[in-house]
């Protein structure tokens, strides 16, 4: 019976039936099944209500609750100072890696994706060890230089976990923002880069004018890409800080895993989540014009 | 070819990338260091920068580990910690879902994308689309619904439920780098074998494959390192050393008060070592990968 | 001054190729002079080396008198047009000519003011607010034409600019760019593959060969006095026939024996008789349109039976094979011939030219040094 299906046919099916499968039950259908349950009650300490259709009330919970405004502006700061960096900073190193000329770029190249290699819980202890209260890098070498007169707890300081968080975060996720850029810089015709050098570009005007115009399309892919992870950072940051100190560090994506491991609410957690998804989805609208753009070329 | 003119722009780019260097391997070096420290030197304040009496205790007992050398170290402060004795089977458990998700990559991903580049059937285009964009959700929308999904096929702490979730998050991505880098693909040979009669799924093993090793690479690279290093996931759905995976006990780990610190980082470098050595492996490919067809004109 | 001078200019690519090997060339100020060579002989290299996009292994570059060899190209004061015309995306016809004035930092109306005056000349005027990229390519290769020119250079360089187009748009080009070279007197260099680009463009040709010059001259002295058989063979169309024989001496005349039979030489001999020594390997080398058919036998010529036709309106080709298995071209006007035909082939001495063992032409001319070689 096999065979009296078309050749095409029967390639689609050998091909595409189990990684769907596993894509439309694992992926598609908690997504739907998550906004589903964003507008039941599913709140543990009120079992008489449970699986009861509240509408939008998940959400209003959320949104009032005493954590969200707070959690939201932090995710904020926190993205505004996340974002621009890896952009940019992943931009200027793929310009570099790109310079033949420039001796040190082979050695850039081989290890500027090792950050992404690692696992991220153990980057994450990495940075927590460096920044050690008691054994840690930073207060030794600042100790020796005399800048601090006694070790800090720098995990335990508000703005300094912070600032660590940010620049773990910042080590982890620019490398493929790096090769994102690598890969688009590497299709530029070689013919309008010399061009350019006959007509008498400076270094200024030549990243102006032929850089930046190329890698346009790649630009925005990369921007939406770095900044849904960032409005979505959770794993990183939980293992370094775990959210504190006091939820200093507890950005918005953390208070899902709140609502639904620790206060047991799982309809507030749903709504969160999709809340955060519909942001993100907003974005991926976004990421997806980008790409049409890129393909009329 | 792409020169850097002017001596200004010269030395800020050598700056920048001595930088570079030093950031992304720095954090690297500093955990081994501490590794091979002993429990006395680790306490030295300033740090020591260099282990002057380097001891590879820590490993050994990693590997050694019997139920006796768990708990208090007569006349130290520190101790092993009881995860230390779950280090190998978690690794080993890693390590086979690491594998065997890649290995699933590797068969399933080029060969979806090759789908929608060759045969294109009614509503491919949706269907690319949905794979896609699903997997640019954020990871923490989708934690209650998969935590449903496992429990109602019964997945909980099992290595099977883990490939299975990590396959469905890894695909879409593996599918649309492939299907990126088809572009430029040499059609015309699949056509002339089709008029020569074989079967597209020949033609797919016989001619479509071999031509696309960097790209196979590239997603087998990718997914290794996402099924090894995920944590969070791992964490929520496992409850035992049956399934558990090493990121899980490394953040444990990291996180228990006064555990030895040499064995702390030694955790952290085991962590590290396998996803680099398969980086360095196939770094080649990964870097001619993703800019196999996009270099072309 | 704008005389551009390669001084023994050498370049080796990193893995020991060589792509250009001892080039001596000086090139007149207001010369047009075309590189030409087959695929892969150094000319392009050549070209991007004069231009700055390549540093020389040796030898100095002087343009307009001055050592440029150490100069980025934007220091040269050249203009350049590459094959599939380097056209800025994301920018418009204006702007794309604009280009390398911005970099010179001239006023927004100065720009305007050069920007359109060489639209004009090239005719290009009412294309400039289009989209370059999606510009018809004979559009495109004015566009870069144009920003090549509107820094007014002192060198334009180009880079087989016509390659790409269709045949129609070629001609238009060609006698478009021959119109503006000849105004702007500017020199003008000029790589291509094409012979025919070649001989129509330039008021001389550099023929190149595995990185090596190999004759620079006139195209009728390039035609009539090749410096070798690969210059003999590469110049002309249809190809040169090559004939390969030895020198006998018989009742005191003197033959070239070939594989088909032997032909007497006497006149053309004398003119090299110390070059040559009975014995010694030749090769002859004769156009086909010099060759003379006969369909009947006739005193010294060589048999042959026609084995193939080719008819192009005016003239045609045929080629005739020889009792050796060798063949010839000849071009003729055309004639009744079919396929098996006897014809009767003489090869007229005095269109010889006689190649010795090494490839070298032995009645090979040198020109005089002094001699104005422009506008023959």
């Amino acid at each position: 019976m096999f065979k009296r299906i078309s050749d095409g046919v029967r390639y689609i099916i050998l091909g595409l039936f189990f990684p769907l499968s596993l894509i439309f039950i694992f992926l598609v259908f908690p997504i739907i099944y998550g906004i589903y349950l964003s507008f039941l009650k599913l709140d543990i300490h009120n079992p008489q209500l449970m699986w009861q259709f509240i509408g939008i009330g998940n959400y209003l919970k959320v949104f009032s609750s005493y954590y969200f405004e707070y959690s939201m502006i932090q995710t904020f700061l926190f993205c505004l100072a996340v974002i621009p960096i890896i952009i940019l900073g992943s931009l200027s190193i793929s310009l570099l890696l790109f310079q033949k000329n420039f001796r040190l770029a082979p050695s850039l190249q081989a290890i500027i994706l090792i950050p992404w290699a690692i696992p991220y819980v153990v980057n994450a202890s990495m940075w927590r060890w460096i920044f050690d209260a008691n054994y840690g890098f930073v207060n030794s070498v600042l100790y020796q230089l005399g800048i601090i007169k006694n070790y800090q707890a720098w995990l335990g300081d508000t703005w300094s976990a912070f600032g660590i968080c940010i620049l773990a975060y910042i080590w982890t996720e620019l490398p493929f923002c790096v090769l994102l850029f690598f890969a688009r810089l590497q299709s530029l015709p070689i013919d309008i880069y010399e061009q350019s050098l006959v007509d008498g570009a400076g270094v200024w005007l030549r990243f102006k004018e032929v850089y930046l115009v190329w890698l346009k399309p790649i630009l925005f892919v990369v921007s939406v890409w770095t900044t849904l992870r960032a409005i979505s950072a959770f794993d990183l940051i939980y293992v370094i800080t775990g959210g504190g100190p006091a939820d200093f560090t507890a950005f918005i994506s953390f208070f899902i895993y709140r609502e639904t491991f620790v206060f047991l609410d799982f309809g507030a957690g749903a709504a969160l989540s999709a809340f955060i998804a519909v942001l993100g989805f907003v974005l991926v609208i976004l990421y997806y014009k980008s790409i049409k753009f890129v393909r009329l070329r | 070819m792409r020169n850097i003119n002017g001596l200004v722009v010269k030395v800020v780019a050598w700056i920048f990338g001595i930088f570079i260097i030093v950031w992304t391997v720095f954090p690297i070096y500093w955990a081994i260091n501490v590794s091979l420290m002993n429990e006395i030197d680790v306490l030295m304040k300033p740090a020591l920068y260099v282990p002057i009496r380097p001891t590879i205790e820590s490993y050994w007992i990693i590997f050694n580990i019997k139920e006796a050398m768990v708990g208090a170290r007569p006349g130290s402060t520190f101790f092993i910690p009881q995860a230390a004795a779950s280090i190998l089977p978690t690794l080993t458990n890693s390590l086979i879902v690491a594998i065997t998700v890649m290995i699933i990559n590797i068969v399933f991903g080029p060969i979806a994308s090759h789908i929608f580049y060759t045969v294109k059937f009614s509503k491919s285009n949706i269907l690319f689309w949905i794979i896609v964009l699903t997997r640019l959700m954020p990871l923490a929308a989708l934690l209650l619904p998969i935590f449903v999904i496992f429990k109602i096929l019964n997945l909980f702490n099992s290595l099977l439920g883990l490939v299975l979730i990590y396959s469905a998050l890894t695909l879409p991505i593996s599918i649309w780098i492939s299907y990126i880098n088809f572009e430029g693909f040499p059609t015309e040979c699949e056509e002339a074998a089709l008029v020569d009669g074989y079967s597209r799924l020949e033609i797919y093993y016989k001619i479509a494959f071999p031509l696309i090793k960097p790209i196979i690479a590239t997603v087998a690279l990718f997914s290794f390192i996402f099924a090894y290093g995920e944590f969070f996931l791992a964490m929520l759905l496992t409850s035992s050393d049956v399934a558990r995976t090493l990121p899980v006990i490394i953040s444990s780990i990291v996180g228990t008060y006064h555990a030895l610190p040499s064995m702390v980082m030694a955790t952290v470098v085991i962590g590290m070592a396998p996803p680099l050595i398969v980086f360095i492996l196939a770094r080649k490919y990964v870097i001619r990968g993703i800019i196999y067809y996009t270099g072309q004109r | 001054m704008a005389e551009i001078y390669l001084e023994n200019v050498s370049k080796v690519f990193g893995k020991g190729t060589v792509a250009v090997k001892n080039l001596t060339l000086k090139i007149e100020d207001k010369e047009v002079i075309a590189i030409l060579g087959p695929s892969g002989c150094g000319k392009t290299t050549t070209l991007r080396i004069i231009a700055g996009l390549e540093k020389p292994t040796s030898g100095r570059i002087y343009i307009g008198g001055k050592d440029v060899t150490d100069l980025p190209p934007k220091d040269r004061n050249i203009g350049m047009v590459f094959q599939f015309y380097a056209i800025y995306p994301g920018k418009t016809v204006y702007e794309n000519i604009a280009f390398p004035l911005r970099c010179r930092g001239l006023s927004k109306s100065e720009i305007r003011r050069e920007v359109m005056n060489i639209a004009d000349y090239l005719e290009i005027t009412r294309i400039l607010d289009k989209e370059a990229v999606a510009c018809h390519p004979s559009e495109k290769q004015l566009t870069a034409l144009a920003r090549a020119l509107v820094t007014h250079p002192q060198a334009l360089l180009l880079d087989e600019p016509l390659t790409v187009l269709d045949a129609d748009t070629r001609e238009l080009m060609r006698v478009k760019l021959k119109q503006i070279i000849e105004k702007e007197g500017i020199t003008c260099i000029y790589v291509t593959h094409d012979q025919k680009e070649g001989m129509s463009l330039g008021h001389r040709i550099a023929v190149m060969k595995d990185g090596e010059l190999q004759q620079v001259d006139t195209p009728s002295r390039l035609l009539n006095n090749p410096i070798n058989k690969f210059v003999a063979g590469f110049i002309g169309s249809p190809t040169m026939n090559f004939l390969n024989g030895e020198i006998i001496k018989k009742n005191n005349e003197y033959y070239v024996i070939f594989s088909f039979g032997s032909v007497k030489i006497g006149k053309m001999l004398e003119k090299c008789e110390h070059k040559i020594s009975l014995g010694d390997e030749i090769t002859i080398g004769i156009r086909p349109r010099d060759i003379v058919l006969y369909t009947k036998e006739v005193e010294n010529s060589v048999p042959g039976y026609v084995s193939g036709i080719e008819y192009f309106g005016d003239h045609m080709l045929i080629k005739i094979s020889l009792s050796s298995g060798d063949s010839v071209i000849c071009q003729t006007t055309p004639i009744k011939l079919k396929i098996n035909d006897f014809v009767s082939v003489i090869l007229p001495e005095e269109k010889y030219f006689f190649f010795d063992k090494d490839g070298k032409n032995i009645l090979f001319k040198e020109v005089e040094k002094n001699m104005h070689i422009m506008g023959e």
